[in-house]
């Protein structure tokens, strides 16, 4: 795939107001610091490297998004920063204090939703801060109060069973938002979603990031959704999981849909394809399996019966 | 008069509205024929062919008796168990005037009083029954929903206890009862038992064979637990305890409940022939002491347990399925 603008990388290029976003968000604090983080699995085949030498930092009310091909690793990532999974080598600091298992201060949105089903919407947001040991009082007024701002206050008494896809994502956002985290890990989160609600999700989450002091790294595979929500874009590569680039986006803020045909929208997604699909070789044999692997179909209607 | 002229209105609207055809374009009353029509005919067919075979079977305690003849005998066990009743009141009320008597001829003296000692009824037989398998069944579950959340948790018991589980699960309560009947007779000595030797051995019978369905869905619910859902419990850093009770036990509670459906169809099918073998006064007695009775009305007594016996099954399934469908939080089950 040949660009079509210019030699120049125009990804890279930045207005004034972007560059002085950026420069403004790396003055922040830092929340989340990763260094040189491994993790390397022990299998029957011997030992693979499903992360290696991970570098990056996220800064206070960033938003982040980690792309990459299958099996680069990316929910691994997620997983380890979460603390549901250990890593192997290097450290992950969250304000400084290495992260060791689980914990409240960091919300996790898995793509499968997640919530209880036998628990209404508003008792599936008030579980954390009952499990923390707020009162039932409190719990109420704190789920009443994500809910508002998720915009399924109607829906507090429904069960999960009873909401569509989206409203079902909302209600997992807001439980773990309700824990007030430090940092909000997604995987996927609107992986399942059809295109249109996944569009208004989007729109969604920035209005609820743009509202809230929180801080966020989402996993997508979706090019375009990384560049419309993020910040700073992590592209992982597989075999083993390594950091191929860290994107800083140019495209300003506040996004809105009209920006995907914009210019520094299109270079970006001209630098991702590069880096997810190194054109070229791999494809290639991709390709030509794909061809081969093309059913050669027997006729079953009259030649002149042609349906095009 | 006046309120006739106004039922009848009433009464054709009513039969009007049956004619009319609902949402979907069939009228109300084919489709209420179409629903019940079936097994309606079913019912019927098995009773024709009963009738007619029946009479062309002779045992050694006469012909096998019909359907009217079992329907007789179902009126006169009831019309037993009414006459029962009344005996029982007259009983109390001579008894009453009795103490009065004694009081007023002996005051400050204690009055012995008798216990009324009538044959157990019918009905009583089934309550006694309904009791037993009760007893047996919670007992069951007791056990096994604990047993199987460990199970279900934990790789190494579910291993320790699987090859246990698959020996214990088909046997024939025929095959416990004697075991229990020694253990019991054995152990449960108390010179003021507060139950019966025939009920525990009854009720504890249940127990080991229906138990297991149980035990094998709640490990199987447990353990399929979305890990998504334990992921939940970790990132909130809940205790173990916390764990099983707001998030193992909600979530494989669908299956608990069909684990305990079945159960309770094994244990009431367990009950009768235990209470055959440990006479346990209830309906497997019944059936037993009516086989040995022998005289011309057995078989329809029989029959008439027979039905009462797939009637009550029955509806403890359906009792069960009630509860199933409420764990099951909108999912619809079978």
């Amino acid at each position: 795939m040949k660009p079509a603008h210019s030699t120049r990388p125009g990804y890279l290029e930045q207005s004034p107001a972007v560059k002085a976003r950026f420069d403004k968000i790396k003055q922040r604090e830092v929340i989340l610091e990763v260094r040189n983080l491994g993790k390397r699995f022990v299998t029957a085949q011997g030992e693979v490297d499903a992360l290696r030498d991970i570098n990056f930092s996220i800064h206070r009310r960033e938003l982040v998004c980690v792309i990459g091909p299958s099996g680069c690793g990316k929910s691994t990532l997620i997983r380890i920063l979460a603390g549901l999974e250990n890593h192997t080598s290097g450290v992950a600091l969250l304000d400084g204090k290495p992260i060791d298992g689980p914990g409240q201060d960091r919300g996790m949105v898995f793509q499968g939703y997640s919530l209880f089903p036998w628990l209404t919407v508003k008792k599936n947001v008030m579980f954390g801060p009952e499990m923390k040991g707020h009162g039932w009082e409190q719990a109420e007024r704190e789920a009443n109060l994500w809910l508002e701002l998720v915009g399924l206050s109607k829906f507090s008494d429904a069960y999960p069973h009873q909401l569509s896809g989206g409203m079902r994502q909302r209600v997992a956002i807001a439980r773990a938002l309700v824990n007030e985290p430090r940092i909000l890990l997604m995987d996927e989160p609107f992986g399942a979603l059809d295109a249109q609600t996944r569009a208004k999700m989007q729109s969604h989450l920035m209005e609820i990031w743009r509202n809230i002091d929180v801080t966020i790294l989402f996993i997508t595979h979706d090019l375009d959704e990384a560049i419309y929500l993020a910040d700073r874009i992590l592209v992982l590569k597989p075999n083993p999981g390594e950091v191929h680039e860290l994107i800083e986006v140019p495209v300003p803020r506040p996004r809105s849909p009209a920006q995907f045909s914009s210019p520094e929208f299109l270079a970006t997604k001209a630098r991702l394809e590069e880096l997810i699909h190194p054109a070229a070789k791999a494809e290639k044999n991709e390709a030509e399996e794909e061809q081969n692997g093309t059913p050669h179909l027997i006729r079953f209607t009259n030649v002149n019966d042609n349906v095009e | 008069m006046n309120t006739t002229t106004q039922l009848i209105p009433s009464v054709w609207q009513r039969l009007m509205a049956l004619v009319q055809t609902d949402a979907s374009g069939e009228s109300v009353l084919r489709k209420f024929l179409g629903g019940i029509a079936p097994p309606l005919m079913g019912i019927i067919i098995f009773l024709g062919i009963w009738h007619v075979s029946a009479s062309g079977i002779h045992t050694s305690l006469g012909t096998l008796p019909g359907p009217v003849a079992v329907m007789k005998q179902a009126d006169n066990l009831y019309q037993e168990y009414r006459n029962e009743q009344v005996r029982e009141a007259s009983f109390h009320e001579r008894q009453k005037n009795r103490k009065a008597e004694f009081m007023a001829s002996n005051p400050g003296e204690e009055f012995s009083e008798i216990k009324y000692t009538g044959q157990p009824t019918y009905l009583d037989q089934i309550f006694t029954s309904l009791y037993t398998v009760f007893v047996g069944f919670m007992l069951g579950t007791v056990i096994a929903v604990p047993l199987g959340i460990l199970c279900g948790l934990n790789k190494t018991i579910q291993a320790a206890l699987n090859p246990l589980i698959q020996i214990f699960r088909p046997v024939s309560p025929l095959a416990w009862l004697p075991i229990v009947t020694l253990v019991v007779s054995a152990v449960y000595i108390s010179d003021d038992p507060m139950f019966a030797k025939s009920f525990l051995i009854s009720a504890i019978t249940v127990t080991l064979c229906s138990m297991w369905p149980t035990l094998v869905n709640t490990a199987l619910g447990v353990a399929s637990i979305d890990k998504d859902l334990l992921n939940v419990s970790k990132v909130l850093r809940l205790s173990t305890r916390t764990k099983v009770m707001k998030i193992v036990i909600p979530s494989s509670l669908k299956l608990i409940f069909t684990g305990m459906r079945l159960s309770l169809g094994v244990a009431w099918m367990v009950l009768i022939a235990a209470e055959m073998l440990a006479q346990n006064p209830g309906l497997g007695k019944f059936v037993w002491d009516e086989f040995q009775n022998g005289s011309s009305q057995s078989l329809e007594r029989i029959m008439v347990a027979v039905f009462t016996i797939g009637f009550v099954g029955f509806m403890l399934d359906r009792t069960m399925h009630s509860l199933q469908q409420m764990a099951s939080f909108g999912q619809r089950t079978e």
